[in-house]
Parts: structure tokens; sequence; C-alpha cells
């Protein structure tokens, strides 16, 4: 299995990562390789049947929700910039 | 007498004598990491005061006639994807640069409630993915036994602290091998405990489903006992559950009574070295008393081509957070919009090795491809989980290589990611199948260390260390010195 550059043009956008052309014609060679070698999970263990299907658990087994802790002021005392008790995120306008 | 080279329970009995403070064996690993702390690069921050400090008020306990146990006193290294309450954490990558821990992980709270003094935090490969630590956005450390050589990775920090006694014992992670690898490599000895023993509050995830933290040292014992203050249920980790405990007297058990499955090693790129060392100590094993099995895990081979499908998911998802804006990066890109601003600051905040397995986890998750790769990699996982059960009615621990070489050189592997992600062929299938396994040293080859390593059933800890304590009393690779110590 191949991936082409544009292929990993792709993937880079749906990642949110931005490319140089170098790297992505390094990451299709090495990339390929990689999905060539997992791509033996179809050839092993062929007619292998396994429950894949989760265990479902009953609502009064699981625990309740409860708030044990909470580190509200550590994380204000974090922030580089609050608006009352409000964090400012960095901006992201030109 | 060096106190460095001095195990835990020579230290408490030497405390109890009043032979040595704790500020003082403190003071000796500091001064260790000032000498050759710039040769290993085992550390990326060192905690000089906050650590004497800790070490005085032990003293002061200890003068009002508190009797050392557990890990008082003793000097503890923890690898940098561990969260410690106003210090720096890292996870070994640029995005994490700014970010100051608001909260202590469970793991680095349970081991300073048993006393630990805590040196540091230890170099790790970007996010806990790769072989070598040469993936640390910050800088490389070296292999204490050849500073040629990497140390493993990616708890290559806390091996090599070890190793250089620049720690007495130190915390890892270990998602496919992260603990074992590098202390094979480093000549200690390295657990990663069974998924749900240790709590992952406090660990930066890199896959949700395999992360797992546990301990280094230089003898069992000295694993033990960071083990034993590690493991229990933790109300901030759903997975952690309550699970037989059991004590000190696993170490003496001996390996009369006990079957050895011994692993094949017939993989291509094999050491002939350590298969050699692999024989000699199943023969002394068989010596001492142990029925030896050979045992063939045909499903398991398939490990590690399902461990980078069902990680490079994982990663791609629990990575997603890092946008630069709501968590990590710079804070600084101004493009206009939030989506150009996030990509800008994820491209500069992650690595190579980062943004391979975010790419790989976004293909095998895409649609058309999730049930080829993921799909596929998870049932073959229950596969595999299945075949080591079927194993353990036979014998009672398996026994192989921990890495199919010594450390290999810095560089040697870099730019190949596939050979990289081979020298962990032996640790991931541990981690596949949801069961314990340690390294121990067991010999050398090429003037390296080699590790064996002992696997055992879910939550049979026990058996593993009771192995381990027994092979390690018949060798004579306990607490060994690396020269650069």
């Amino acid at each position: 299995m191949q991936l082409t550059p544009e292929e990993v043009e792709k993937l880079a956008k749906l990642a949110r990562l931005e490319l140089t052309p170098g790297v992505r014609e390094q990451f299709a060679d090495q990339l390929s390789k990689i999905v060539e070698y997992v791509d033996q999970v179809q050839e092993v263990g062929k007619g292998l049947t396994v429950q894949t299907e989760r265990r479902t658990v009953a609502a009064a087994d699981l625990a309740k929700d409860a708030v044990l802790e909470t580190a509200t002021e550590p994380l204000l005392d974090l922030a580089a910039k609050l608006e009352g008790r409000s964090i400012v995120a960095p901006g992201v306008k030109a | 007498m060096d106190p460095r080279r001095l195990t835990i329970p020579e230290l408490h009995a030497a405390y109890t004598a009043g032979d040595l403070s704790v500020e003082a064996v403190t003071g000796a690993y500091l001064d260790a990491i000032d000498r050759h702390g710039a040769t290993v690069g085992a550390y990326l921050e060192v905690f000089g005061s906050q650590a004497i400090q800790q070490a005085e008020a032990l003293d002061a306990r200890l003068r009002d006639g508190e009797k050392p146990s557990g890990l008082f006193g003793v000097p503890t290294a923890v690898k940098d994807n561990l969260c410690l309450t106003g210090t720096r954490t890292t996870a070994g990558s640029k995005m994490l640069e700014r970010y100051i821990a608001p909260y202590t992980a469970t793991s680095v709270q349970r081991v300073m409630d048993a006393g630990a003094v805590v040196l540091g935090k230890t170099n790790l490969d970007e996010f806990a993915m790769g072989s070598s630590t040469e993936n640390s956005a910050y800088q490389k450390t070296t292999n204490p036994w050849d500073a040629a050589r990497v140390p493993g990775g990616s708890s290559g920090g806390s091996a090599a602290a070890v190793a250089a006694s620049q720690a007495l014992v130190a915390l890892g992670s270990d998602t496919g091998g992260s603990i074992r690898q590098p202390a094979s490599f480093c000549g200690t000895v390295g657990l990663k405990p069974t998924y749900g023993r240790v709590s992952r509050h406090g660990l930066i995830a890199l896959s949700s489903s395999l992360d797992q933290v546990g301990p280094f040292a230089r003898t069992v014992a000295d694993a033990f006992s960071l083990y034993t203050a590690l493991v229990g249920v933790d109300p901030f980790d759903a997975t952690t559950v309550q699970a037989p405990a059991f004590d000190t007297s696993v170490l003496s058990k001996g390996l009369r009574g006990l079957t050895i499955g011994v692993l094949d090693t017939d993989i291509a790129g094999m050491d002939e070295e350590v298969v050699a060392r692999i024989t000699e100590a199943t023969d002394c094993m068989q010596k001492a008393g142990a029925t030896i099995k050979k045992i063939s895990l045909p499903l398991s081979r398939a490990s590690l081509a399902v461990y980078y499908l069902i990680v490079s998911s994982e990663v791609s998802s629990n990575l997603g957070r890092y946008d630069g804006v709501r968590y990590g990066g710079t804070g600084q890109a101004r493009t206009g919009n939030y989506w150009q601003t996030s990509m800008v600051e994820r491209s500069q905040g992650f690595g190579d090795e980062a943004q391979r397995r975010i790419l790989l986890g976004t293909y095998t998750l895409s649609a058309g491809y999730a049930d080829r790769y993921y799909k596929r990699a998870l049932e073959l996982q229950r596969g595999i989980a299945a075949e080591f059960v079927q194993a353990f009615k036979d014998v009672d621990v398996l026994f192989g290589p921990t890495s199919p070489s010594v450390a290999f050189r810095l560089g040697e592997k870099f730019d190949d990611p596939l050979t990289m992600y081979l020298s962990d062929i032996f640790t991931v299938p541990a981690n596949i199948a949801n069961v314990p396994a340690l390294s121990q040293p067991i010999g050398f080859a090429k003037k390296m260390p080699v590790g064996g390593q002992f696997i055992g059933p879910s939550f049979r800890e026990d058996l593993v260390f009771q192995a381990a304590a027994a092979l390690e009393r018949e060798l004579t690779y306990a607490n060994l010195a690396a020269p650069l110590a």
C-alpha cells in the first residue's frame, strides 16, 4: 500500500498539520513502509473470529457522579491573563 | 562507601544506625547529577533545593525516632510526562514547554507519601513516542555504559538516571516497552505492571488503553518496593482495579516448582549474543529447579503491527486537543482564524515522530480504512490475549529477550522509523495482552547490558517478581554500576 504525497497532504489537513513539500515526500515514503508492515494484520489469524462487542454494564453498577476535588484556583493561577474569573485564551487574529 | 551504591534496605539500615542522613545521601546524588549531568543528559530539570528541603524534613522524622520503611529517604527520578504540582511538565514536547502542572499525578504522590525524595524530571521521547529518547524536543540522553549509544526509550532519562547512579529508583511509563527496553539497554530492572494496577491520573496520555506507570531500579527488590508504593485503586482513574496484593515473601520463594515457558527468538535481525545470554539464563534456571518448556505464540508475532495501529489511532485522538489556543503551544501564532492558528501551532509544536503517528492514526481511523485497520487490530488484540491465557495454563511465567539487540548507536535508526519500531518487537505483546512483564540484566554482549524479560498472567506480578528475584540471585548482575556512574 503506497501513500502518495497528495494523500499525505490530505491527511495533514485533516490532522491540522502543515507540511513542507520535502517533509510531505519523506512522510509519504516512511508511512508507506509502515502501512505495508501493519497490513500483515489482514493475513495473520485469518479466519479468527473474536468477539469484539463491549460488555454492557448496568447503570446501577456504575460509580455515582461526584465531585471529589476541584483545582479551580491553581488553574486560574496558571493563566497568563484573566478577565474576572475567566481565562483569556491567546488571540488568533492577525 | 559511596552512598549511591546502597540498595533501599542498605540505605534504611544506614539511616537507622545513624551512619547516613537523608540530606547527605540526597546531596551525593545531586553532586553526581552536577558532575555527569551534561554527559548523560538524563534530567530535564533538577529540583536541588526542594530535594534538600524534603531530605531535611525526613531527617527530622528520623531524629523523632521514626524507623525508615517503604521509600523513606529514597532519591527518586520522575519521567517528565508525570505531573507534579508547580513544576514544568513537558512530556518531551515543545507543545508543552510552558505547561506548569496544577496538580500531582497519583503515582508521584504515592511515592512521595511513601517517603521518596524527588530529585527531578527525566528526559523522554516526545509524548513517550520512541525507542531511543532521540525524539525529545529538548536534548539527547546517552547510555551510561557507552556515551555513543542510546539509552533506549521512551523512558530513556529514567533508565539512564538509575544506571548512572543519578537516582536510586525512577518512575517511567510503558505503552509498548518504554520501561523494559531502556531498562534492558541500561542494565537496570524495569517493570510494566498489569493495566489497572497503577493509576494513570496525571500521566500525560499517549495511548489511554495501553499506558501504564511503573518502576526502574538496580535490583529486583528495590523495584518491588517502588511497585508496592504505586499500586492500588484511585478514584481519579476509573480503570484502576482492586487486585490481590502480595508481600516481600515472593522475593525469596525461588525457582523450584516454577514452570517457565521460554519464548522462541527466531526473528530477522536477532543478535546471536543476546540469544546466547537467554540460553545461559534458561540453563541456570533449570539447574536451580525450574521446569523449562519451549513456547511459541504464533498470533503474538503480529503484536507489533497491532500495537502501532492501536497506538497511532489513539494518538491522533489524544493529541487532537493540542491546538495552541486551549491546550499547549506558544500562543504566539496570529493568523487571523482559529483553524490556521491551530495548524501553525501544531506544526511547530509537534516533532516528526508525533506528526508521523498523528498522520498514521488519521489514516487508520478514516472512512473506508477503520474496519481494515483499527477494528482488525482490536480483533487480533483479543486473539493475542487469549493466546497468552492459553499459554499460562501450561506455564507459570514466560521468559525471553527484552530486545533483539543491545543498545544501538545514536542516530543509527533515527531516520528509519520502521526499523526503530522493530526494537520493541518483544515488549509490545505484554501491552497488547495486558499482562505484567519485567526486564532485568542477564549478562553482557558487545560490552553492553543484555535484558531478559519475564511475563506473567494478568495481575500476577507476584510470579514475575518471584522468578526475577530468584534469577537475580543465580546470576551476578544485580546493582550494576555503569562506567559513567
